[in-house]
């Protein structure tokens, strides 16, 4: 019950209690609704309510809180009542501390007494857990799951990974942080540690980094087939105590190592890869599989699928002087400044390779012949699959030309070689020829134009390549001069063919379009040509490119831009794919793509697919009709689908 | 010589539940397969397996007559296997249904798989505990298996330092 009461021309609320004053002995449950219900009806003169009330609206302060917060800035003394007030707050105030202390002193003796049963309780509380975990783990069947069993399910947990970081939530650290039988079996198995990872990145935690790999290098003992990732970023400083340690464990275990990946910065000079260096001058008799780049990108973009950036750094030159020799090497991959006489040494010594990809870069004067084996016999590389050579700078000393004098590769079947010169004029070019016709498979990137007769002539050496592919780097390389009529009717040149991948890279190529268009115009009647091939199995005809791929990168200034723009892919049994430049052509005006200007594709085993990628080119471009098609597909983004969206049973749009 | 396929074997478990089964089911276990072929003369007792119970034995059996007349692999093939074939943990559907069971049964089969010497079922549990392992962190791991962590302060603080480095990388 609220209980209002009037005074100094304020509404205040009192709660019903009892105020004891020493003048006034007050109730203030008194019933002053009611009351003034009664003076506004007149029944009753407020004033006549209570004499003792009546006492307190003359009273400046209606409670003693009221009294003390105006008494406590007021200079003026207190008056008789309210010093009489004050005193009797003093000694209600003694009386209640008294209480109050006992209560506490009471209370806390009640919670020293809790205080002891929580810590009993808690204790308790982790002795059963204990013995409750204790008892579990003693009821757990895996307890009973042997070392075998369980060394079994850990290589099951750590699968395939032949490489890659550590995780803690992935094997083998994941296995090894749950308890200490497991921990020992972890570490008893140096399959489980074979992955290992050195990172040079924060100079501060070299120690600790070095010092935890060598502790797995230790847990990976003598019998792991070991794959190590040396990250070095730019501007590493090597010289590094700890790093000692790590080289001299490894100087006793690196005999295992199986696969090394340097991951080298940009700017690391070659004394800065002394790692690198010693790692690979001896400790690695048993490496199979070698990459080392670096972790910037050139101010090239290449063509080769998947390759979009390639990575360099400065190979030392003690590597010159004491060439690797790795018996069991079968995966080299050096993009890196190396001098072609450090290739050559490596395809010597390294007499299993299978794979191998350089990076060349200009070190020292352009050779004439191959310095090192003019007065050896020829060298046979017997294992050796796929070569890749790059070229990464204009005009700088390139494959010698006695190159193939010296090698043999009987098993080679794949070639990349990447010229940033004029291709057909390239001593490498030329050197390629030599053994071109056992290739299966051979991709070429040129600078500027090629030379017809060149190209001829490297064409008529390679009459066993299945796969081509022609990519013409920026700066004016135009590879359809190649692509005549008269090229692609010649059965007898590339008569094995069956994907063909040609491409440009550049802002603006002029007459690009018309380029693309005549060169659909040529290659599609060759389709006839085919099924005509295939009821004469003895034809000594060409058998037509299954594959066929434009590739047009509208390089942007920006590298990262460096995409493709558009895609057009016409597929068939096999595919005929087309990269377009999006500019090459504005929609139909109508916003529908024009249909009716048909050259018959007898398409007619197959199912013709196409897809556009913001294309709205296709259908003028290419001489087909669509009618003969049993089904056609067009994708097209949402932007463009509207112009593709109603074509009858034939479409489906996605 | 070999006995006919048809024959029939008699098992007994450590809780004396009995079976009676094909020879050929219970040749998918190396175990049995040895003791039988050392066996001349046709026994009536039952072959004793102190370290299998009924209930898993029976399950063990359901697989072995799934999987009967499936070529057993052979020593050379699983030195092969072991060096060569990537690992997955890929499990057949009918495996995969066969070995939904509670991790106590799945334990206890892996147990009698091991000792009844039955590769392809022990790969079987090897690869369903690894699965259930994938992706969980050692404590719940733990938690998964009812395991203790029974390292000292100073053994977490040298895991976590390592696992920390291992995150940093």
């Amino acid at each position: 019950m609220i209980t209002k009461v009037w005074g100094k021309g304020s509404c205040q609320i009192a709660y019903p209690f009892q105020v004891v004053l020493p003048l006034l002995e007050f109730d203030f449950e008194f019933d002053f609704h009611k009351a003034i219900q009664e003076a506004q009806e007149g029944k009753i003169n407020i004033q006549e309510v209570d004499d003792t009330i009546g006492d307190i609206f003359k009273h400046p302060y209606l409670d003693l809180a009221s009294l003390l917060e105006c008494k406590r800035v007021s200079h003026s003394m207190p008056s008789q009542n309210e010093a009489t007030m004050l005193q009797a707050c003093v000694e209600e105030c003694t009386q209640d501390i008294l209480t109050l202390k006992a209560t506490i002193n009471s209370l806390i003796s009640n919670i020293a007494g809790l205080c002891c049963d929580l810590n009993q309780a808690m204790t308790q509380f982790g002795q059963k857990s204990s013995r409750r975990a204790l008892c579990q783990n003693i009821l757990s069947p895996v307890k009973y799951i042997n070392h075998d069993v369980l060394e079994k399910i850990f290589l099951e947990c750590f699968g395939k990974r032949d490489s890659g970081w550590p995780d803690p939530l992935e094997p083998p650290l994941q296995l090894a942080s749950v308890c200490r039988r497991w921990q020992d079996i972890a570490y008893s198995m140096p399959q489980l540690w074979r992955n290992i990872y050195v990172n040079f990145e924060e100079p501060q935690d070299f120690g600790t980094s070095l010092k935890l790999a060598t502790r797995w290098l230790e847990r990976a003992g003598t019998n792991s087939n070991v794959s190590m990732i040396l990250h070095i970023p730019d501007g590493t400083a090597i010289d590094f105590p700890p790093l000692a340690d790590f080289l001299d464990c490894l100087s006793t275990s690196s005999i295992q190592i199986t696969r090394l990946r340097s991951e080298v910065g940009e700017d690391v000079s070659p004394d800065h890869v002394s790692a690198i260096d010693l790692i690979l001058k001896d400790r690695c008799a048993t490496l199979e599989e070698l990459k080392i780049g670096r972790g910037g990108p050139l101010d090239q973009t290449l063509l080769i699928e998947g390759v979009k950036r390639l990575y360099l750094f400065q190979i030392p030159e003690s590597w010159l002087a004491t060439p690797p020799n790795y018996k069991h090497l079968t995966v080299l991959r050096l993009v890196a400044q190396v001098h072609w006489d450090v290739v050559e040494w490596i395809l010597v010594n390294c007499t299993n390779l299978e794979r191998v990809f350089v990076s060349l870069s200009p070190v020292g004067a352009a050779l004439t012949q191959s310095a090192k084996f003019q007065k050896l016999s020829r060298i046979t590389i017997r294992h050796l699959v796929y070569l890749g050579i790059y070229n990464n700078a204009t005009g700088f000393p390139d494959i010698p030309p006695d190159f193939i004098s010296n090698f043999n590769f009987p098993s080679l079947r794949i070639f990349e070689y990447c010229a940033k010169q004029e291709a057909g004029a390239s001593l490498g070019w030329l050197t390629a020829l030599g053994f071109l016709g056992q290739l299966r498979r051979i991709t070429l990137q040129c600078q500027f134009e090629v030379p017809e007769a060149a190209l001829m002539q490297f064409f008529g050496a390679t009459s066993s390549v299945e796969e081509l592919s022609v990519y013409a780097l920026r700066r004016g390389g135009n590879i359809f001069s190649f692509f005549r009529e008269e090229f692609l009717s010649n059965p007898h040149l590339l008569p094995r063919l069956e994907r063909l991948h040609i491409g440009h890279i550049g802002h603006a190529i002029k007459g690009l379009h018309t380029s693309y268009q005549k060169f659909v115009e040529a290659w599609l009647p060759l389709r006839i040509l085919e099924k005509a091939d295939s009821e004469d199995t003895t034809s000594n005809l060409r058998r037509t490119p299954s594959h066929l791929t434009f590739h047009h990168w509208n390089q942007a200034e920006d590298e990262s831009h460096s995409e493709l723009d558009t895609e057009l892919l016409l597929g068939t049994k096999g595919k005929i794919e087309g990269f377009m430049e999006e500019q090459l052509r504005p929609p139909g005006g109508s916003g529908q793509p024009l249909l009716t200007n048909a050259l018959e594709l007898r398409f007619v085993r197959h199912i013709l697919d196409l897809w556009l990628y913001k294309v709205p080119i296709l259908f003028e471009m290419l001489p087909l009709s669509l009618d003969e098609h049993r089904e056609f597909e067009v994708l097209g983004e949402s932007s463009d689908s509207k112009w593709v969206a109603k074509r009858g049973p034939i479409y489906h749009v996605d | 010589m070999a006995a006919p396929a048809t024959q029939q074997i008699k098992i007994r478990c450590n809780d004396e539940k009995e079976f009676t089964v094909d020879r050929d089911v219970l040749e998918r276990s190396v175990l049995i397969k040895n003791m039988l072929e050392d066996v001349t003369e046709q026994q009536d007792a039952p072959i004793p397996l102190p370290n299998v119970s009924g209930p898993v034995m029976a399950k063990v059996l359901e697989y072995c007559t799934h999987h009967r007349g499936e070529p057993l692999p052979s020593a050379d093939t699983e030195q092969s296997q072991d060096e060569t074939r990537k690992r997955t943990t890929d499990i057949s559907e009918w495996d995969q249904k066969f070995i939904t069971v509670d991790q106590e049964m799945l334990f206890e089969i892996i147990l009698a798989a091991n000792y009844l010497d039955i590769k392809s079922l022990l790969d079987v549990g090897c690869k369903t505990v690894a699965n259930m392992i994938k992706g969980k962190t050692p404590e719940e791991i733990r938690k998964l298996f009812n395991i203790v962590n029974d390292f000292t302060p100073e053994e977490e603080a040298q895991i976590k330092k390592e696992n920390e480095w291992a995150e940093d990388r």
